[in-house]
């Protein structure tokens, strides 16, 4: 039913300008994976690797263990959800979806019949009349959805198909598309620069940058656990601040957050705004890093508050806060000398560049 | 962007109403004035016609000569047509796919035919043909003629291209078509509107072509055009008048049928 996707080493070059290096990835059956990166990461081109439109320079990918790069397009049977949907406009929505059939010589009831439940499966069933000009922006998505699944394909690829819609729907097909994957039990991979559609969405997020893969893990991890400053900074907001070892400037921390598997030549300590505290004259706590700071600026965004807060050694971060009533009272005004702390299980480690 | 927000009044506008009339009177009137003519009962041109008949038509359809010129007109058309088609689209569906400096010289060679005074064309046609044995016979004609229509057919099916979305294509690929089915099945029913138009533009481009007719269609396979450019230098016999206007009424039906087919297919397509 899903089938596993191993990349191993693919290289492709655009006139010498390398747009995937070396990129490897084990994709298991049924997994959500998404490939996330800025424009211009490599991630489309990934896909068009495995679609078959681009064909790599160097490397292998399999689908079960079987080579796929020799295969033509045509035969490689992967549903594809298109950014411009590609539905046909010459076709109504029940010839788009039973198109895929009729190239595989089903016959014309079976055809209609197989139509039909895919288009039931996204509730556009009775729409399978309608020219594709008739339909909205998240009609046509979902109608480009079931052309890709009717053909029962072990795996979907899907290029930003959300884009298109405005935020609302947007995030409403993000979580109707969740649903879908869980009950068609399909390999997907999923191609965006949305973030948080990425987090919401996937079983692992690959994220991208200058044709390489920074890091793949779960949403929570890639959020919590960034290995790199590219991926803190990418995912999310964070300051990211050197720690003073070895002589460097930086912030001091507790040294046994300085203990893992590894010793990291230049760390630094990523502090994500929703999970530093105000500490209000507590007597300092072993578990939790603090600084003294001033604030520089608040900034009121609705659902959230914003305080950006300056270190004594020129650093800054920024600390979040919904915007309850009593939050909003206690929370210091600009000028003001404040101690804010994160705790060391929020706290996340990283190498940079020294 | 209501319409009385840039109404301007009639008065203003004097000059472009005169300027559209003499465009119509230049280019219509040249062509209008040949059908009265082809009914009068003059030996000569002549215009307006003192008298009516049907003579002239009467001596068309009842010469073999005449009769012979355009079965080889129409035959020459058609297979002109049907070469420069098919070529012409995948010409223009290469360039269209193509990136490169190669592709901007192919597209300008493709396009050469219709760049250079035609007299040239015909005497280097004239001159090659001579070499290769090719004069006056139906392959060199319909072959130099194709020539002529290709670039018409890539403009026309290249400006079609540029509007349909790619991604369809591979859309039909990844669905299971091959390239060549997922052309047939999703490209062309779209841009079928551009290639409806470059086969009427090959077969009028053909069929009205005179220069190159004088050179290399001669003989048995003499084109009507030819043989009425020699008898409008012979005589002004008002058979041509007749011709003419079979040929205006033709070309009329063509573009009217082309212009009602665009209606419905222009929403279809959107």
């Amino acid at each position: 039913m899903a089938s596993s996707i191993d990349i191993r080493s693919i290289a492709k070059h655009f006139g010498g300008v390398p747009a995937l290096d070396d990129v490897s990835l084990s994709i298991t059956p049924g997994e959500f994976l998404t490939l996330l990166g800025p424009s211009g990461s490599g991630k489309t081109t990934l896909l068009m690797c495995i679609a078959g439109f681009v064909q790599p320079d160097a490397g292998s990918i399999l689908v079960d263990g079987n080579e796929i790069l020799t295969l033509p397009a045509h035969r490689r049977n992967l549903g594809m959800v298109f950014q411009s949907y590609a539905l046909f406009p010459h076709m109504t929505v029940g010839e788009n979806v039973a198109y895929p059939l009729k190239l595989r010589g089903v016959s014309r009831a079976e055809r209609e019949r197989r139509a039909r439940e895919a288009l039931g499966v996204v509730q556009m069933d009775g729409l399978k009349d309608r020219r594709i000009n008739q339909l909205s922006g998240g009609q046509r998505q979902r109608v480009a959805f079931a052309r890709a699944v009717v053909f029962e394909p072990a795996i979907i690829l899907m290029d930003e198909p959300l884009s298109a819609l405005d935020k609302r729907l947007r995030e409403d097909m993000q979580i109707e598309l969740k649903h879908l994957h869980q009950r068609l039990g399909r390999t997907i991979v999923y191609v965006t620069h949305d973030q948080k559609e990425a987090l919401t969405m996937s079983d692992h997020v690959a994220v991208m940058e200058r044709g390489r893969i920074m890091q793949v893990a779960s949403p929570r991890d890639i959020y919590e656990r960034p290995t790199s400053e590219f991926v803190a900074r990418f995912i999310g907001d964070a300051a990211v601040l050197p720690i003073a070892v070895d002589g460097r400037d930086g912030i001091t921390v507790p040294p046994r957050l300085l203990d893992g598997p590894r010793a990291l030549p230049c760390p630094a300590l990523v502090v994500r705004p929703e999970k530093v505290e105000i500490l209000d004259g507590e007597a300092s706590h072993p578990d939790v890093i603090g600084f003294d700071g001033e604030v520089r600026e608040v900034i009121y965004q609705g659902d959230t508050i914003l305080v950006f807060v300056k270190l004594p050694d020129g650093q800054s971060l920024s600390l979040r806060r919904g915007t309850r009533h009593t939050v909003l009272k206690s929370l210091p005004a600009r000028g003001e000398k404040l101690r804010v702390g994160l705790r060391m299980e929020d706290a996340c480690v990283i190498g940079v560049a020294g | 962007m209501s319409n009385a927000a840039i109404h301007v009044p009639h008065s203003h506008r004097a000059w472009l109403y005169v300027l559209v009339s003499i465009v119509f009177v230049f280019l219509l009137v040249p062509i209008f004035i040949v059908i009265p003519m082809s009914f009068s009962d003059s030996k000569y041109l002549e215009f307006p016609p003192e008298a009516l008949t049907l003579q002239w038509y009467r001596t068309f359809f009842g010469s073999n000569e005449w009769l012979a010129a355009a079965r080889n007109s129409l035959s020459v058309a058609a297979v002109a047509t049907l070469i420069s088609v098919p070529v012409g689209v995948g010409a223009a569906y290469a360039l269209n796919e193509a990136r490169g400096r190669l592709f901007v010289l192919l597209r300008f060679f493709l396009l050469l035919p219709q760049l250079i005074p035609v007299v040239l064309a015909a005497i280097g046609v004239f001159f090659l043909y001579i070499r290769l044995n090719l004069v006056n016979t139906f392959a060199g004609i319909v072959v130099a003629h194709s020539a002529l229509c290709i670039p018409f057919v890539v403009i026309t099916v290249g400006a079609g291209l540029k509007t349909f979305d790619k991604a369809q294509e591979n859309a039909a690929r990844t669905l299971g078509a091959s390239r060549l089915r997922a052309f047939w099945d999703v490209t062309v029913p779209q841009i079928r509107l551009s290639i409806i138009a470059a086969v009427i533009f090959s077969f009028i481009t053909s069929f009205d072509e005179v220069v190159i007719g004088l050179f290399v269609a001669g003989g048995s396979n003499t084109l009507l055009t030819r043989l009425m450019f020699l008898s409008l230098r012979d005589q002004l016999d008002p058979v041509i008048a007749a011709i003419s206007s079979i040929l205006i009424v033709i070309s009329v039906l063509a573009i009217a049928v082309f212009v009602a087919l665009q209606r419905p297919g222009r929403e279809a397509a959107r």
